[in-house]
């Protein structure tokens, strides 16, 4: 119990220094934001000063209260859900363009996470089981090369062979063929989605394979070495029974605390990936928002996406405390 | 109510002057003035948080405030902070350096920690602690070089890591791209579409130079962690043996 109470508090803290840095770097950074926006705006058409002053007022950028003042008034803001207006997408609100984003990160990192976290693990179990054997000598360093190779290259790579050269893939960005293809559960529409997610999804899981199948395989090894296990062939039971009911269960927990923190990277939001392949996540919303200087969205996605890695995080702790009861005892560090 | 403007060391802060009585007036300007000076501008701010800072310490021990301030940092997204500072902050390489810094330091902070921890309660270290040995004489020559391993792995470690991120961060345009740098090049192909336009020519070649470098320090790495542990190297067969033994 005690052990719970202080990750939270812990975690209590974290989302407050994320607030607060979120609050502080657009504030602290040189450069006046109202000046850009009036520089993005008069290439569309002269900008009065009276479009100015509502400009800068709409976007709280005018207020001469002190910064105190200002930081509870966006702890306000943020307790009832209003994280600010989008510029690029005036007037909509940055809460609605991230709802709408983030269902597209989650059905992609959902899925490559979940294939790559099973065959990482089943690979992992079958090459500690037959240490030394072929599939072993083969399979090991081949993931150690993969996982080197610089992911965001690695798409780059893909897209050119599979969308440019062979032309299996589209090679503009999108989460469907919006243009032939309306949404809802046809096949066409779930055919059209998995083909414009298969390529980020096949690089996400090749560069993250290599991780989960080597942490794995070294937890087995080391839990191969138990007691138990070799008691359990002294009873005589099953190769198979013994390397999924007895080793695995007790490898598998470093894997477990990685699935739940990959699940938290995956509203992190697969930056590089969307990035790419120009796929509309939440990722690329923050992409965008930078590249055209739009303030209040990058703020937003940057909180959101925090937020999402520190909840995961805390699952994370939350569940390894429920299947290793040692950790409950022991201090954390 | 007639305000009036206070010239302080931040620039000048508007106080509103309440009526009436002198004395309490008076201690009510002080008040307001240094509370004005104090909150007028974000830089005043960060100093107020250096100033939090030391006060924590005080409170609860720098232990505790300095292993919060490391899992915090750990537990906070490195890419979308490093991409935020990146984006507020004047372009160029010292930014990005800065930035990198501030996002990734605490993972190695975190490793030595707990080394150093379980080295504390070893022998050598209380024969030299009874010897009177001071604190930074053990740490430095007795605790750091049985961590000579982690810390060449760490450095070769950091070292793959900041040149990944440099690139990832040159390669969504925040960083100078008038410098040339693999991270650049890549962006300026993107820019360029020379993805659409069958350019391979331009984009494989710098990705493949940051794939062989992180390769290498890979190995490196490798090579560093069988000298520190010797469990992990390869046994000599039975030829090389004898030969070694002749």
């Amino acid at each position: 119990m005690r052990h719970i109470l202080r990750r939270i508090l812990f975690y209590a803290c974290a989302i407050w220094v994320a607030i607060t840095l979120d609050f502080f770097i657009p504030r602290l950074a040189p450069g006046d934001p109202v000046a850009a926006l009036v520089g993005k705006m008069s290439t569309k058409g002269y900008v009065t000063p009276a479009m100015q002053q509502t400009l800068a007022a709409e976007f709280g950028l005018n207020t001469h209260d002190s910064i105190l003042v200002q930081y509870f008034r966006y702890l306000g803001n943020l307790l009832h859900g209003n994280l600010g207006n989008s510029i690029q997408y005036f007037p909509t609100p940055v809460f609605q363009i991230i709802g709408q984003d983030i269902g597209w990160s989650l059905m992609l990192g959902g899925v490559a996470v979940i294939i790559s976290f099973t065959l990482g693990c089943l690979f992992g179990i079958i090459t500690a089981w037959k240490r030394s054997s072929l599939l072993d000598t083969i399979l090991s360093p081949a993931m150690n090369f993969l996982s080197a190779i610089p992911y965001f290259w690695l798409a780059l790579l893909s897209l050119f062979i599979f969308a440019y050269l062979l032309n299996w893939f589209p090679l503009t960005g999108g989460s469907y063929d919006a243009i032939n293809v309306d949404p809802g559960w046809s096949l066409d529409y779930i055919g059209s989605v998995i083909q414009y997610a298969f390529l980020p999804a096949l690089t996400l899981v090749i560069s993250s394979l290599a991780g989960w199948m080597l942490t794995m395989r070294n937890s087995m090894i080391t839990t191969l070495s138990e007691d138990y296990v070799l008691m359990a062939r002294a009873k005589g039971l099953s190769e198979g029974r013994i390397m999924f009911r007895y080793a695995a269960r007790n490898a598998i927990l470093p894997n477990i605390t990685g699935f739940a923190i990959a699940i938290g990277a995956i509203v992190g939001g697969q930056l590089l990936t969307e990035m790419v392949f120009s796929y509309p996540g939440i990722g690329y919303a923050l992409f965008q928002a930078v590249g055209e200087q739009d303030y209040a969205m990058v703020q937003g996605v940057f909180l959101i996406i925090t937020l999402a890695v520190l909840g995961a995080n805390f699952l994370a702790d939350m569940l390894y405390a429920f299947l290793d009861p040692r950790v409950r005892v022991e201090r954390s560090a | 109510m007639q305000t009036q403007e206070i010239i302080g060391p931040m620039g000048a802060a508007p106080i509103a002057l309440p009526p009436t009585d002198p004395f309490y007036t008076r201690i009510q300007r002080v008040l307001l003035t240094i509370w004005h000076a104090f909150t007028a501008s974000p830089r005043v701010a960060v100093g107020s948080a250096i100033v939090g800072f030391f006060i924590l310490v005080g409170l609860f021990g720098p232990l505790f405030v300095l292993t919060l301030l490391t899992n915090v940092s750990l537990v906070l997204p490195a890419l979308p902070l490093a991409i935020v500072l990146a984006a507020y902050f004047p372009r160029g390489p010292l930014t990005i350096s800065l930035v990198i810094v501030f996002t990734n330091w605490s993972w190695q902070a975190r490793v030595l920690r707990a080394q150093t921890l379980s080295m504390r309660s070893r022998e050598f270290v209380t024969a030299a602690r009874s010897c009177g040995e001071r604190a930074w004489r053990i740490i430095f020559f007795e605790i750091f070089p049985n961590e000579i391993g982690i810390v060449v792995a760490g450095y070769v470690s950091t070292t793959i890591y900041v040149v990944l991120t440099w690139a990832a961060l040159e390669f969504l345009g925040l960083g100078d791209g008038t410098i040339p740098s693999w991270g650049s090049i890549l962006y300026w192909a993107q820019q360029a579409g020379a993805l659409g336009g069958g350019l391979w020519w331009w984009f494989v070649p710098p990705g493949a130079c940051i794939a062989i470098l992180g390769a290498g320090l890979s190995l490196i790495n490798f090579g560093i962690d069988e000298i520190a542990d010797p469990r992990l190297r390869k046994e000599l067969s039975p030829k090389k043996l004898r030969k070694v033994a002749a």
